[in-house]
Formats: structure tokens, C-alpha cells, sequence
């Protein structure tokens, strides 16, 4: 691949994360990865917290490091996610609003297309 | 068409309005009305759901509960148990139609843990660090154990009295005063050389409790233990009893979340003053709110401890710790103090992951003693009354 071919495929990466889209897409990851830890049942092993194990057959040591991956996944879903959604909307309402505007001339070489 | 970097300020500033729309708006999915979580009269309708956990584990056996609880601290065990009773106790008042069920309960643990110690000694119910080296009083004894027993005895006996239980209640106490009144610190050791705040408090409210139940008067040892704490067992930049002292009455560890919430409960039946000026200081040291949820630090800012095995994990930057977290439910409900109540709450539906099955209600953050501690803050009240009012049974 030469080097403008990566830098046309990094800058439209970069597009499609910075961008609604890429905001919503981010938000659902999140969503998919915290029902497979929900359905796993990783919630028991918050336990943790309490410096307690899971159960009497796991080690304090595999609890914590459920439990951790648990609460990354919750509150990426309650906090994070949500976020994501919402600016989504903001910047995606931005952009309309930017694109009614006018640009000034001579802008468009440094530009990109959204 | 905007710029990369126009788009990146863009992307960023949606970011930054989004959050500082939803962290506000956060508490609001898992904020409760209170009657959901403490009721004047009855039991709330959380509390039942708890309770009728703890009562299936103790109908069902609970080995595996008591047994991951005991591989981390064989403490927790106990003060589950201690929990427990004491919670039931305030549901049979609070509940006359079923206070049958509730004292059958309170029996059973009872019954249980005075056999575990009568059979394995006080050590069972201990940290492995109680053999490290000898108490300074011998014989030794434990004054977690006694007294967290003593209050079981005593509160079963406010609620519907048992003649087998009142010697039992007598031994115990007797033990404790006459340990209490030859330590220069008038309290009695929980670990060799270590007398902690929460034990000793425990111990006097049982013995008040037992004054009114069998017309004892030991009124005066009482105000002098108190007298004696206001002056040689406060922490000087806080204002705050300390957590922890020697036999002889030098600090150890000074004001922790996991201990003084509960010493302030106790000490609303011993000075109600005091305990108000207590808790008002705790609240300002230790409570914490921020956009709607609520927690307790473990020690406050001007002082530096060491991790305790009873806080659980401290989360670092806001110092959320779990332990003085659940301890502060028990102040807040006993004082009143509905916002906080309510912010803490709001926490532990956040943050403390409640689980429902079949009508029973469990947080997989905590365990089983955090549960019981959490029960007794949403029943609390009665017991207290009723021994504030000298009621016989």
C-alpha cells in the first residue's frame, strides 16, 4: 500500500470516527460487549468490592479481574454510551447547521468532505 | 466541508455537552422514593426483599455464603450473623404478625453462634492475628465477641423475653464491665493490645439494654466510660472518636468510615448530644455527595490509614469505600438524615448491582454481612425506642 493510499484509508477512518455515525457505532460496541459479560454473569464477581471471592471455588484473584472486566462493561454502558448517543445528536445537528452555512473562499483545499 | 480539526473541536465539544447533560441527569434512573427503602411503621418493601434472603440462607444452610466470607475475614461471619439478629429483632417489632418467624431466626443464630464458640473459642470468629501475641488482660477474651453476643441476647430479650436467654445476657455482661473497669482506657480488647471504638460502644449499649430488662444500674460507669472517651479518645483535627486504642488507651487508628457511623447510632442511646455533634462532625468529615449520589470516605482527609481488611476495596480519587459506604446507611437512617439516606441509596442501586430472584433481593457487590448491615440501617429504630422507654417485655 503505497503512502497516500494509507493516508486516503487513515483519514477516512478518521472521518467515520469523528463523526455521528462513529459516535453511534462506538455506543453499540459498548452495548454488545456488556450483554456478553451481563449474560455471563460476571455481575456475581463484583463481590470484589468487598474483598470478598465470588463463590467458595473461585480465587479473590479471577474475581477481581471479572469483576473489573463487569464494571468496565456497566459503566461504559451507563455512562459512556449514553454520552455517545447524545453527542451524536449534537454533533450531527452541528453539522447541519454548518453545512447551511456559507464557506469563505480558498477554504476548500484544507478541507474534507462530511 | 470543515477541516480534521475542525471536525476533531467538533466531535470533542458534542462530547462535552452530552456529558454534562447526562451526569446529572444519572441519579435520576436509580433515585427511589423513600418509602421503597425505610418505612415509619412497617418494613419497606427493600427490606423484605433482603430479609427474606437472609431467611432462606439460614433455613437453606448457607456454607458456600459463609465460607467465601470467611476465607477473606472470619469476622464478617459473625458480624453477619450479629446483623442479622439485631435486624430481625427490629422486624418482629415492627411486624407483631410475624414476629414469631423473625425470633425463631434470631434463635437459631444465636443458638449457633454461642455453640461455634463454645466449641472452637472466641479465635473462630477472629482475624488469625488475634494469636500473634497474648492479650494484655487474661484470660482472653474478645470483646467483638462478647458484646456483639450480648446485644443479640439483650435485643431478643426486649422483644419477647426467655428465661434461658437471661443468665446468659447476665454472664456476659458481668464479664464485660468488670474487664472494662480495669483497663485505664475502660474498654475491653478485641485483639491483643487493640480495643476498638465500635466493640466497646456495642458493649455499653448492650449493658444499658440489659439495665432496663433486669433492673441493673450501671448508669454511672457508663457516663464515666463516656467522660473518659470525650477527653482521651477523640482525634484533635477532627473532633471525631477514633476507631481503635490500646488497652491502655493510647490511639491507634483514628476515625474510620467502617466504625464510627455505627458508634454514632450506638451512642444516640447512651448521649443523645453527643451522638448528634458525632454525627454532624462524621457527616462533614466522611459523607460525600456529588450529582445526586452519596457515599462515605474511610478516614477523613487529615488522616492517613492503612487499608483495613473491613473497608473493602477504597476507590481511589473520590475514596469511595465500600465499608464506611454501608456503615453510613445505618447513621443516616438513625439520624434521620434523608438526603444523604437517599443519596446513598441512589449509590447502591448504581453502583452495588441488586439482583432479584424469586422475591429475594441480593447486591453482587456485597456480601452477606454488607447485606445484613444494609437490612439493619432500613429497619433500625424501634429496639432503640422501646429501650429508651423502659419498657419491659
Amino acid at each position: 500500500m503505497t503512502s497516500t493510499e494509507e493516508k486516503r484509508r487513515g483519514n477516512f477512518l478518521w472521518r467515520k470516527g469523528i463523526s455521528p455515525q462513529g459516535f453511534l457505532i462506538r455506543a453499540a460496541l459498548i452495548g454488545v460487549f456488556f450483554v456478553i459479560v451481563h449474560v455471563a454473569d460476571l455481575r456475581e464477581h463484583t463481590t470484589f468490592l468487598t474483598g470478598t471471592p465470588a463463590d467458595a471455588a473461585t480465587s479473590l484473584n479471577q474475581t477481581i479481574l471479572f469483576g473489573v472486566v463487569y464494571l468496565v462493561a456497566y459503566f461504559s454502558v451507563v455512562i459512556v454510551a449514553p454520552i455517545l448517543v447524545l453527542a451524536a445528536g449534537i454533533f450531527a445537528w452541528a453539522n447541519l447547521l454548518l453545512a447551511k452555512k456559507p464557506q469563505p473562499a480558498g477554504t476548500a483545499d484544507a478541507t474534507l468532505q462530511i | 466541508m470543515i477541516s480534521c480539526r475542525h471536525r476533531a473541536l467538533l466531535g470533542s465539544m458534542s462530547l462535552a455537552i452530552a456529558a454534562a447533560i447526562w451526569l446529572p441527569c444519572l441519579h435520576l434512573l436509580y433515585r427511589q422514593k423513600q418509602d421503597h427503602f425505610r418505612s415509619d411503621s412497617g418494613v419497606s418493601v427493600k427490606a423484605q426483599q433482603l430479609a427474606a434472603r437472609h431467611l432462606h440462607l439460614w433455613s437453606a444452610g448457607q456454607s458456600n455464603e459463609i465460607t467465601r466470607m470467611r476465607r477473606s475475614n472470619a469476622e464478617w461471619d459473625f458480624m453477619g450473623r450479629s446483623f442479622l439478629a439485631w435486624s430481625l429483632a427490629e422486624m418482629a417489632l415492627r411486624e407483631p404478625e410475624s414476629k414469631s418467624i423473625y425470633v425463631g431466626v434470631i434463635d437459631q443464630i444465636i443458638e449457633d453462634t454461642v455453640r461455634l464458640e463454645r466449641e472452637k473459642s472466641f479465635y473462630f470468629f477472629s482475624m488469625s492475628y488475634a494469636k500473634s501475641r497474648p492479650y494484655v488482660q487474661q484470660p482472653a477474651r474478645s470483646q467483638f465477641v462478647d458484646s456483639e453476643i450480648a446485644l443479640m441476647l439483650a435485643v431478643r430479650r426486649l422483644v419477647e423475653s426467655k428465661s434461658e436467654y437471661k443468665p446468659m445476657l447476665q454472664e456476659r455482661i458481668v464479664q464485660m464491665v468488670e474487664r472494662m473497669k480495669k483497663s485505664p482506657s475502660l474498654s475491653a480488647e478485641s485483639y491483643p493490645d487493640e480495643c476498638w471504638m465500635f466493640d466497646n460502644v456495642v458493649a455499653l449499649v448492650a449493658i444499658q439494654i440489659a439495665d432496663e430488662l433486669d433492673g441493673e444500674d450501671h448508669s454511672e460507669f457508663i457516663k464515666y466510660w463516656l467522660s473518659l472517651a470525650k477527653q482521651k479518645l477523640i482525634h484533635r483535627e477532627t473532633g471525631l472518636l477514633v476507631s481503635s486504642f490500646t488497652w491502655d488507651g493510647t490511639p491507634l487508628d483514628g476515625p474510620e468510615g467502617s466504625s464510627i457511623w455505627m458508634v454514632t447510632h450506638c451512642l444516640r442511646l447512651l448521649d443523645e448530644e453527643f451522638a448528634r455533634d458525632q454525627f454532624r462532625r462524621a457527616r462533614r468529615e466522611l459523607g460525600r455527595e456529588l450529582m445526586g449520589f452519596g457515599w462515605s470516605r474511610e478516614w477523613p482527609v487529615s488522616w492517613k490509614g492503612a487499608r483495613d481488611i473491613d473497608a473493602g476495596a477504597v476507590i481511589p480519587g473520590l475514596e469511595i469505600s465500600a465499608g464506611g459506604s454501608g456503615m453510613a446507611f445505618i447513621a443516616a437512617s438513625s439520624f434521620a438524615d434523608h438526603q444523604f439516606l437517599s443519596s446513598l441509596h441512589t449509590t447502591l442501586d448504581f453502583a452495588a448491582f441488586p439482583k432479584h430472584e424469586g422475591g429475594r433481593l441480593k447486591y453482587c457487590a456485597s456480601n452477606q454481612v454488607g447485606d445484613a448491615a444494609l437490612l439493619y440501617a432500613m429497619v433500625l429504630g424501634p429496639i432503640w425506642e422501646k429501650a429508651k422507654q423502659g419498657i419491659k417485655p
